[in-house]
């Protein structure tokens, strides 16, 4: 009887306590339970590739591990630290902290290539795992690596197109949630959830590596043997705006920005405003046989000094009273000259093609922190406005600006949008290609061939920039030695943006190369400083695109008036 | 039990009477009067043998396939586990072998490898204008090669070289490039150059590789120019 009501009192308990675990504790015990097999990773989504032209790869991303330990299961840190230290190539003694503990997760090294994992692995190592991540290779180091930005420890954009681009390059990160046995192992009959990662766009571009690659180490030995603190160049396709090359220098390797100085990571090309000086008399001259005030062949008195608003102004080289051509102004870079053409339109013309130009207004590359340079408002005009002004005083340019200039005249007159992006690529394989900008006629066809004439004498025997030449081939330009203006004052100081911009070849143009010098220790003029550089890269630029010299010999155009 | 039994027997008649054709209808009706009991229905010991293993072996049956399935789902996880770190293994290679081929094709590494096989950069490009082998710029030997060497190069590659045999394939829009950096043999690497048919100058789809050179133009300013 006894035994009896024993039993009955042990199955109540044990009843009550199964009644309790499954109907009254049960859904949430279930769930516990769920939540200690379930895992829930994140899948990342592959970065977009940006690649050049012809779609060599500029950065790329591939796949990389983190070194992750548990430092509850390591019983020797020193002697697991020092195995690892050669592999992984960070010093033992910086390790063996990393190791020690009880914490259950740790990172030991991060990004490392997979190869190097699996040197790790064959170790056999407690305690030591990895996580597979992604890395930002960028092949060709130096390469680009202003234009095309960086990413930082997260794989995020920080510079360059890598920051501007974020949104089109990083695509959608997924993941996955399932149901894992001991070991990690999915569970094959339990649910599975997968939302896939989308991988992000590639992004072609305009620049081709090859010029770029041209570009860059001309420029860097430039800013080198002219001891300068910096200097860009530009190369681009007249007939469309692209942008072949947009190299700057000192430079940054983008596989390791944190060891560069932050001015050397942006692109001065975009970045940088400064007075375009006399590659400005472009735009003035243009604008005067745009209206017909003059033709090349037009003879304007120039007098060794001029006063304007009470100043006077002069030359480079002082001389008499001269009998200048209009080309003869061009070629030789008169600033006296370029002023009284400049007043035969005035200064509302004057200007109104400095903005048809694109003086002031953004490039239309979308580039982060693109300064868009300056020209004041002609209502706020002094009297020493017109003068200055008309020749490349008192108002400042980007390098791609200034380039855009060129590539206006050279191309019949009809600016357009430069181009620095090419197409973007889907994943699935869709070419998305970005809208042209519009295309306005700022001067006639017949004054941009007058134009280009009277830039084929500067490279000539009596102009300024008789080293920008290229034998066998037609080309022109424009030298310019600008006074550089402090950004931190504001002020003038003695130091000058020595450039040159030319274009080839000059009778049937194709292409645009520009030049800038930023103050030059050793050396002062653009044809001197830019001249050789845009040699140079046109050269090689005219072999790479495989354009032929035109055949054609240059008219004789007198530089001065007799008597 | 007795109520069974009854119930037994009158489902009996009731079951059986629709299929009784009309003359065992009648005969029915008179045997009424002698409703007796009728023995109980024993069971059939052999067919609840049967029974039982039938069950049994369905049961077995049904444990086994579950096993089965459930070692073959395993397996089958286990493969797919080793045929992803199979895969990741091998997509690890292939991305190492093309990360080493973007350094190798990246421009800096080319004039590297091109400066070694002793080439230069050109400083004058010259065109051949395909029909018609009009030569479209000024051929001027490289700077930096021997003169023998520049002879032979410009023989081989701008003169003599007969262009109307060329592959029209090789023309661009324009024409044909020449002036890309010509070889110049150093002592003992003649052989390389004399493998090169003069032909294998003129590939326009290859980028020509120009080099870093001080430039003949810096030497060239000896007269300061003011701007």
């Amino acid at each position: 009887m006894i035994l009896l009501v024993a039993t009955a009192i042990v199955l109540t308990l044990f009843g009550g306590r199964l009644l309790e675990l499954q109907v009254l504790r049960g859904p949430s015990l279930a769930e516990a339970a769920l939540g200690q097999r379930l895992k829930t990773t994140d899948l990342p989504a592959q970065r977009g590739s940006i690649l050049d032209s012809a779609g060599d790869p500029l950065a790329v991303t591939v796949e990389a591990r983190n070194v992750t330990a548990d430092q509850t299961l390591i019983d020797d840190p020193a002697s697991t630290a020092a195995r690892l230290a050669p592999i992984v190539g960070i010093d033992a003694a910086e390790l063996t902290p990393r190791l020690t503990g009880d914490r259950k997760f740790v990172y030991v090294a991060k990004m490392i290539t997979p190869e190097t994992w699996n040197r790790i692995s064959d170790l056999e190592l407690p305690g030591i795992f990895s996580e597979i991540t992604t890395r930002r290779v960028y092949p060709g180091g130096e390469l680009a690596a202003n234009v095309v930005g960086f990413v930082g420890a997260e794989g995020v954009g920080m510079g360059g197109l890598e920051y501007a681009l974020e949104k089109e390059l990083a695509g959608k990160a997924g993941n996955q949630t399932f149901e894992k046995g001991p070991g990690g192992r999915v569970i094959p009959t339990a649910n599975v959830e997968r939302v896939d990662p989308e991988p992000g766009m590639d992004v072609r571009l305009t620049i081709d590596r090859d010029i770029q690659f041209v570009a860059q180490e001309a420029i860097a030995e430039r800013v080198r043997s002219a001891q300068a603190a910096s200097g860009t160049v530009v190369v681009m396709e007249v007939k469309t705006g692209r942008i072949l090359a947009m190299a700057t220098a000192p430079t940054f390797d983008a596989n390791d920005p944190g060891s560069a100085k932050a001015a050397d990571r942006g692109n001065r090309v975009l970045t940088d405003v400064f007075e375009p000086g006399s590659t400005a008399k472009v735009i003035t001259l243009s604008g005067v046989v745009n209206e017909a005030a003059a033709d090349p062949y037009t003879v304007i008195k120039v007098p060794p000094r001029l006063r304007r608003g009470g100043e006077a102004f002069q030359d480079h080289t002082p001389h008499g009273t001269l009998r200048l051509t209009l080309s003869g102004i061009m070629a030789q870079s008169s600033n006296i000259g370029t002023i009284l053409a400049a007043e035969r339109i005035g200064k509302y013309k004057l200007y109104d093609y400095m903005k048809r130009f694109g003086v002031g207004d953004d490039t239309g590359t979308n580039f982060p922190a693109e300064g868009d340079g300056y020209i004041p408002p002609v209502e706020n005009w002094s009297a020493t406005s017109l003068p200055t002004i008309a020749f490349g005083q008192g108002l400042s340019v980007n390098a791609v600006q200034a380039a855009n200039v060129f590539a206006t005249v050279a191309n019949g007159g009809i600016r357009q949008d430069p181009r620095l992006i090419d197409a973007f690529i889907s994943p699935t394989g869709e070419v998305i290609t970005p809208e042209s900008g519009e295309r306005t006629r700022v001067i006639s066809r017949e004054a941009s061939r007058q134009v280009l004439t009277m830039l084929e004498t500067v490279v000539g025997d009596g102009g300024t920039a008789p080293l920008a030449k290229i034998p066998g081939y037609r080309v022109g330009g424009k030298t310019g030695t600008a006074m550089f203006v402090d950004p931190r004052c504001g002020c003038y100081t003695r130091d000058v943006v020595a450039s040159f911009i030319g274009v080839a070849p000059i009778d049937d143009p194709e292409l645009v190369a520009a030049v800038f010098v930023s103050q030059p220790r050793s050396g002062r003029y653009g044809g001197q400083l830019g001249g050789p550089v845009f040699t140079r890269v046109m050269t090689y630029s005219l072999q790479a695109r495989q354009i032929p010299p035109t055949g054609t010999r240059a008219p004789r155009i007198p530089l001065t008036a007799k008597g | 039990m007795t109520s069974t039994e009854h119930a037994v027997a009158v489902i009996d008649e009731t079951v059986s009477a629709p299929e009784l054709t009309a003359p065992q209808v009648r005969k029915r009706t008179r045997a009424h009067a002698h409703l007796s009991l009728v023995a109980p229905l024993s069971p059939d010991r052999a067919s609840r043998g049967t029974f039982v293993l039938i069950v049994t072996a369905i049961l077995a049956f049904a444990l086994i396939t579950m096993l089965v399935i459930n070692t073959s789902l395993a397996q089958g996880s286990f493969t797919v586990q080793a045929l992803r770190g199979e895969f990741q293994a091998l997509q690890e290679n292939e991305q190492a072998l093309l990360e080493e081929v973007a350094a190798a094709s990246a421009p800096i590494a080319l004039e590297y490898r091109a400066r070694e096989l002793g080439m230069v950069p050109s400083s004058t490009p010259v065109f051949i204008s395909v029909p018609g082998g009009q030569v479209l710029g000024k051929p001027r030997p490289a700077p930096g090669i021997a003169s023998s060497t520049t002879a032979r190069i410009a023989t081989n590659a701008t003169f003599t070289t007969d262009v109307s045999s060329l592959p029209t394939t090789f023309a661009g829009s324009r024409g044909i490039a020449v002036g890309g950096s010509a070889p110049s043999p150093r002592s003992g690497e003649d052989a390389l150059w004399q493998e090169l048919p003069p032909r294998s100058l003129v590939a326009p789809d290859q980028p020509l590789v120009v080099v870093s050179d001080s430039g003949p133009d810096d030497q060239l300013m000896a007269e300061p120019v003011v701007d």
